[in-house]
């Protein structure tokens, strides 16, 4: 009993280790400060261009990928965009896309990019 | 047997304690923070997918995936130097790429009909025909194609089985 217990929780410690991978880069050496749990964070595709009628900043680019024999999903991929934008403090995030590649062997990579934005703040005239 | 599997367990913890950080590689010289988790991530190698080498199969040159840092291409208008991405036009701040209302004087692209090169104009004679295939130039050549039996004789004397393709046309004579 002890040894299958030992097993499933290597087995879901590699797992969660290796679902998805997930890179950021920085635009700036600006920092913001994080976003709560419940904070919705909009996701823009790509298609859909921002205008600058809503002045923002593009503060850096994330990139989260994985297996879908790992039980990834574009979902998934989305939310831990998500989850990495609340913590890096972005109000949403832009251009964003998902990539499929196909493996020869029948799996598939997805990969969502997009890029994180912070709304400046109204400027009073 | 059950030590064994401790081991492993401890071991397995403790390497996931100790991953280093991915090193750099934006092409901005920013800092570039990932987890290397020993997952191949991708057909990837500096921007290149190792598809295009046929003796390059990703399942055995593994590597990681290298994210160039953006796409945004500077545009220098009036003095002022720009970042144009997915057709929004930037400045860099400190505070990241500002985005910013099209600067003046700038036009934007005109987007060519694709229809055009799918659809040639063709002008039809007796036994030639010729059709106006679209060149590299923005304009077009226009290519005469002889009937031959069953086929066609372009100009360079390259016969056709069939009615070409304005794509195939293009390959020879759209440049």
């Amino acid at each position: 009993m002890g040894n299958k217990i030992l097993l499933l929780g290597l087995f879901v410690l590699v797992l969660a280790g290796c679902a998805t991978s997930t890179r950021y880069i920085n635009y700036t050496d600006q920092r913001y400060p994080p976003k709560d749990e419940f904070y919705a964070i909009n996701v823009f595709p790509q298609s859909q261009a921002q205008t600058s009628a809503n002045p923002y900043y593009v503060i850096g680019k994330v990139s989260v990928e994985g297996l879908t024999s790992d039980g990834v999903s574009p979902e998934t991929l989305t939310n831990r965009a998500k989850v990495l934008a609340r913590k890096r403090g972005a109000d949403a995030i832009i251009n964003a896309r998902t990539e499929v590649y196909h493996y020869y062997y029948g799996d598939q990579l997805l990969r969502f990019i997009g890029e994180l934005i912070v709304y400046a703040p109204a400027v009073s005239k | 047997m059950k030590i064994t599997l401790k081991i492993l367990f401890v071991f397995l913890f403790v390497s996931l304690l100790i991953i280093r950080p991915t090193p750099s590689y934006a092409w901005h010289g920013r800092t570039f923070v990932g987890v290397n988790l020993g997952v191949w991530p991708g057909p990837y190698y500096y921007g290149y997918p190792y598809y295009n080498y046929p003796y390059y199969s990703p399942a055995y040159y593994p590597d990681y995936a290298v994210v160039s840092s953006s796409s945004y291409q500077p545009v220098v208008v009036n003095g002022v130097t720009y970042y144009l991405n997915n057709g929004v036009y930037y400045i860099y701040t400190q505070y990241g790429y500002q985005a910013v209302a099209t600067p003046a004087g700038v036009t934007a692209p005109v987007v060519q009909a694709a229809a055009q090169a799918t659809v040639p104009t063709v002008v039809d004679t007796d036994d030639s025909i010729t059709i106006n295939v679209p060149n590299n130039k923005g304009g077009y050549t226009a290519v005469l194609l002889k009937k031959s039996g069953n086929g066609y004789v372009g100009p360079q004397g390259e016969f056709y089985a069939e009615f070409p393709k304005v794509s195939q046309l293009q390959v020879m004579y759209g440049k």
